[in-house]
């Protein structure tokens, strides 16, 4: 065995060689397994290019395996031959003496040259490969750090920037609670104004309804005055007195008399003046309406 | 500390009744003090608009009354309702539920009356009538009568009461009599014909009672209003005669030698005062009509006539000359007679008489002369205000209505005498009565018909 490692020390070395790498590429691999899931949300051209890494370099192995058995085969198949040709050779040398001797070894020389010259050849082309390989491996790898660096610095900026949102929120946090201080305090202050302003209004208000509750007292009495018809024979000094109730439409839904003059024809004329003068001018303001909604009347016959 | 256990349970209890308390007392108080008092001053006063509308009746062709025109002619003539002319009218509802309510709120009526008229065969005949508030919508009075023909009118009349009493709260006059004398020219033997006659209190329906080639004079009602007497010269003398309506059936009450007249019966219906001159000068008696027993009123040299008795039948007045011209006097009476001195009521003006008695016995409707004209006044006995009615030139013999609004009386126009009713409280310009043919005078109107 050994000797087949000392007879075949290059091809040992490449196979070693490619072992350990293929370890280190699974590991890294394996390692990079984890962050590449981060990555996945980042971006499919990291993605791709590892898995195009693995499956390279288990296609290397491979061949470079079955390349191996090869020549650990044929290797064989050769050395029985020769062990048995040495053998035939053995007496035929002693046959041929050096003679044949010299020509085998010319012969093995020759074929030795040519498998020198060609496991040259082959050990140039695979040197050529494994530099080719680690160049793309190396490649690789600097991808795969750049990408790891991106990666860190992706995740540094993450950090910063929840760093600064983190502030920024604060920031904003602060200010709203500044804005909602300041907030508050404009709405007291106006408010305050409303609440001014609405003394002042109701102020105004009453200050007018009691003009327009004025106007209309003054429309209610001359309109049931013009209808106010008393009787030819009323003697003076009667007086009657009636409570009226009214919709804000004017209308006097009822008459009720709460002081009698006594004489019946004079409180009818009061009760017939309310009801031809219906619908009386009422305002038109629904409250201020209310202060007419009942009203008493006094009536008393004028000096005609 | 069983007491503070109990305050601290009970006290959020009271918090909460005491702030519910507050709080209707708040609203309370509000409403008390949101209740406007307004004072109505003025206003007018005029006779009550009120639509009468033709009444509906059950045949073809016309009824044979106009009830709604009666009606409207009696309120007119009350002086207290002024009802619409026909033309006024937006529509003639006969039902109350044809009636467009706000049509009849742009006329200036009040009130609105609709009736049915109907032959309900053997002679006879319904009314019925409804009057309704026109501002309320609700019907005030509603009848049904049903009669004979010829009593339509008086069905009217009676109408005409009971939507004077239901506006006025003053029973009406209208279903009551008048008593007149007509005085007509016959053309062929160019003598004069006298004649007693009743009818309705406007007029119409005359009855007459008695007829005369003699003058017949003082018609005046009993009491009951189923008697007048009346002085009568149809024996070229004057005599009092007392007459059943009913029956004709009439009696002698005074045949004194000289003057007999001025008849006058007392409330109780039982005494009869009148003016005698069977003593030489005309004084004032008392007669009791069921013995024929004389008491004598009066005794002075002057004329003493026209007596008229107090509705408590506790004095009478009477015309006197005493104080140099007619004036009006009150003397108290009682069962034995005079019961006291004539005081004078009357002192404006030189000629007051012909006085009677208001039903409520607070004044006296007298003629009183006026700057030379015959013209009715009122005399309010507690204030002695004297007031004139008219403005005619010639009135005489006014006589009150029976509920004191009206007074009837007779006046001039073109030289023959008509009657005419005026309101009491003179608001009114006078109402003519039926104008009947002949010259009438002497106009008594009727106490209630019972």
């Amino acid at each position: 065995m050994l000797d087949w490692i000392k007879d075949n020390s290059t091809a040992f070395a490449i196979a070693v060689v490619f072992h350990v790498l293929f370890l280190v590429a699974l590991l890294v691999n394996w390692q990079m397994d984890k962050p590449d899931k981060i990555i996945l949300e980042q971006g499919d051209i990291i993605q791709v290019s590892a898995v195009d890494a693995n499956s390279y370099d288990a296609e290397v192995k491979k061949i470079e395996q079955q390349k191996n058995a090869e020549q650990r085969k044929k290797a064989q198949a050769k050395r029985k031959a020769q062990e048995l040709a040495k053998k035939k050779k053995q007496e035929e040398i002693r046959k041929k003496k050096e003679k044949q001797r010299k020509a085998d070894e010319l012969k093995r020389k020759k074929a030795a040259d040519v498998k020198k010259k060609k496991e040259a050849l082959k050990k140039a082309e695979q040197e050529k490969k494994r530099k080719k390989e680690a160049e793309k491996k190396k490649i690789a790898e600097e991808k795969l750090k750049k990408e790891k660096l991106k990666k860190e610095q992706l995740k540094k900026e993450q950090l910063k920037k929840a760093e600064q949102e983190k502030r920024r929120l604060e920031k904003q946090k602060k200010q709203q609670q500044a804005e909602q201080k300041r907030k508050a305090e404009a709405d007291k202050k106006r408010q305050a104004e409303l609440k001014r302003k609405e003394q002042r209004d109701r102020a105004e208000r009453e200050r007018r309804s009691k003009g327009i509750i004025n106007r209309h007292v003054v429309l209610i009495v001359q309109k049931i005055e013009r209808n106010w018809r008393q009787p030819l024979d009323v003697p003076s000094g009667l007086e009657c007195k009636i409570e009226i109730i009214l919709l804000p439409s004017g209308n006097v839904v009822s008459v009720k008399i709460v002081e009698s003059s006594g004489n019946q024809a004079f409180d009818r004329s009061v009760e017939t003046a309310v009801r031809k003068a219906s619908p009386l001018p009422v305002p038109t303001d629904s409250v201020i309406f209310k202060e007419f909604e009942v009203m008493r009347l006094r009536f008393e016959p004028g000096s005609n | 500390m069983q007491y503070t256990k109990l305050t601290i349970r009970v006290a959020p209890f009271l918090l909460f009744f005491f702030s519910l308390l507050f709080v209707i007392n708040s609203v309370f108080v509000n409403q008390a003090h949101a209740v406007l008092e307004v004072e109505i001053k003025g206003g007018f006063q005029s006779a009550d608009p009120i639509a009468i509308v033709p009444f509906s009746w059950s045949q073809s062709g016309k009824a044979p009354v106009d009830i709604a025109s009666i009606i409207s002619r009696d309120l007119a003539r009350s002086g207290v309702f002024s009802p619409l002319s026909l033309n006024q009218l937006p529509e003639h509802p006969t039902m109350e539920g044809s009636i467009n309510f706000p049509r009849w709120k742009n006329t200036n009526a009040e009130n609105l009356v609709i009736g049915q008229v109907a032959a309900i065969g053997q002679g006879r005949f319904e009314i019925k009538f409804k009057m309704l508030d026109i501002f309320t919508g609700k019907s005030s009075i509603e009848y049904r009568y049903e009669v004979a023909q010829k009593q339509l009118r008086r069905v009217a009349h009676q109408i005409s009461d009971q939507i004077y009493q239901k506006l006025t709260h003053t029973k009406g006059a209208f279903d009551t009599l008048i008593a007149y004398v007509v005085v007509n020219n016959d053309v062929d033997s160019k003598k004069r014909i006298y004649t007693l006659a009743v009818a309705d209190s406007d007029g119409y329906s005359e009855q007459i009672i008695l007829k005369s080639k003699k003058p017949i004079m003082s018609p005046i009602w009993s009491p009951n209003g189923k008697r007048l007497s009346y002085v009568s010269f149809e024996k070229n003398r004057s005599i009092i005669y007392m007459q059943e309506l009913k029956s004709g059936k009439r009696k002698t009450i005074a045949q004194f030698k000289g003057i007999n007249s001025a008849p006058a019966w007392s409330p109780d219906g039982k005494r009869l005062a009148m003016t005698l001159s069977k003593d030489g000068n005309s004084e004032i008696y008392v007669m009791h009509i069921a013995s024929g027993v004389l008491q004598r009123i009066t005794n002075h040299y002057s004329i003493d006539t026209e007596p008229a008795w107090a509705p408590d039948g506790r004095s009478l007045v009477f015309t006197s000359d005493r104080a140099g011209k007619p004036q009006i006097y009150q003397v108290a009476i009682n069962q034995q007679g005079r019961s006291g001195n004539p005081k004078r009521l009357t002192y404006d003006g030189n000629y007051n008489a012909g006085a009677s008695f208001s039903p409520d016995g607070k004044s006296l409707v007298l003629i009183t002369r006026e700057q030379g004209r015959f013209r009715v006044g009122v005399l309010e006995l507690a204030s002695r205000q004297l007031q004139i009615l008219t403005r005619s030139r010639l009135d005489e013999s006014p006589s009150f209505a029976p509920n004191g609004k009206m007074v009837l009386y007779a006046t001039e126009l073109s030289g023959r005498g008509i009657l005419e009713a005026i309101a009491v409280d003179g608001s009114h310009s006078p109402q003519r009565l039926r104008v009947l043919s002949g010259d009438v005078r002497e106009p008594a109107w009727s106490p209630y018909r019972r």
